[in-house]
């Protein structure tokens, strides 16, 4: 196991290389995520509100 | 077909379906991919276990490339064809590709650290990509850097149609100058030049990357048109 995470002596570079590609796949994966979610949630209570408001508006 | 995607509406509908399936690919390919590249490929015999740097940098490299070509068409059809939508596709795609081009950067810097001996040359294919780089970052400036989003949407167009120049530049730079990096191994005349041991966990790897990437583009797609039609509501509701 100590020799896996030693990697032949680059254990550094090896493992910064892999760690930043995995942190930047999880942030943009995550943040990209959570605001469509949040978005799309907005967007149903918009249109809640909307159709409220439509039927306390007069007639056109 | 263009026209039948053109319509904001249908297009979305179209890739709803495409989400499950392709963050399926995306976690089952980085996770087979990084059992492959890290655990069970071999070392190899003159860089030992510092070729596993391959398996990152090499699959951000070609999407770095691939996602910028995109940027390049979309912005193309907006500009001739002026449809809202290729500009939110461009939008979407350059987040995720100035990430791609920024690994290509880090990752190759420590693989060349102790391959090489040197973190950086200014070399054809080192610069070029750097350059590449930028232009990613300038297209995110001019998209975002106006108040009113579509103010900058032609000039960021336009932009990176311009860059679109330097893609046959990065490709080929191994070719025309003779330097540190390496020339091509996978797409080349003349058939492959690496084995299969540590060909399907680059293989893998890219599929992985490849499935985030495009999962990354449509749903910034929605994030996008959401967010537009959710200032188009509350515009509405501030007239009525």
């Amino acid at each position: 196991m100590a020799g896996f995470f030693a990697m032949g002596g680059y254990g550094a570079f090896v493992w910064t290389g892999w760690g930043l590609t995995l942190v930047f796949v999880l942030l943009l994966w995550l943040h990209t995520e959570t605001r469509l979610a949040k978005l799309q949630s907005q967007l149903q209570s918009q249109a809640e509100n909307g159709k409220t408001d439509a039927k306390n508006l007069p007639e056109a | 077909m263009f026209d039948y995607l053109a319509n904001p509406t249908r297009f979305m509908r179209l890739a709803d379906y495409t989400v499950w399936p392709l963050r399926l690919i995306a976690a089952a390919g980085l996770l087979i991919g990084s059992w492959l590249g890290l655990a069970s490929s071999p070392a190899d015999y003159q860089q030992g276990d510092a070729v596993r740097l391959m398996y990152v940098h090499v699959p951000s490299a070609w999407l770095a490339l691939s996602s910028y070509l995109m940027l390049g068409l979309a912005s193309l059809f907006f500009i001739v064809w002026r449809h809202p939508l290729a500009d939110i596709a461009a939008r979407a795609i350059a987040p995720a590709g100035a990430g791609f081009a920024f690994l290509t950067l880090v990752t190759g810097a420590l693989w060349g650290a102790p391959i090489w001996g040197t973190w950086w040359v200014w070399d054809g294919r080192l610069t070029s990509m750097l350059v590449l780089f930028f232009f990613f970052i300038g297209y995110l400036a001019l998209a975002n850097g106006f108040d009113r989003p579509e103010r900058g949407a032609r000039p960021a167009a336009i932009l990176a149609m311009v860059g679109v120049l330097n893609l046959p530049i990065v490709k080929f730079s191994v070719d025309w100058w003779n330097t540190l990096h390496q020339p091509a191994s996978i797409l080349r005349s003349g058939g492959m030049a690496i084995d299969s041991a540590m060909l399907w966990p680059l293989f893998t790897m890219f599929a992985g990357l490849q499935a985030f990437f495009l999962l990354m583009v449509i749903q910034r797609m929605r994030l996008l048109l959401g967010q537009a039609r959710l200032a188009r509501l509350a515009d509405q509701q501030e007239a009525s």
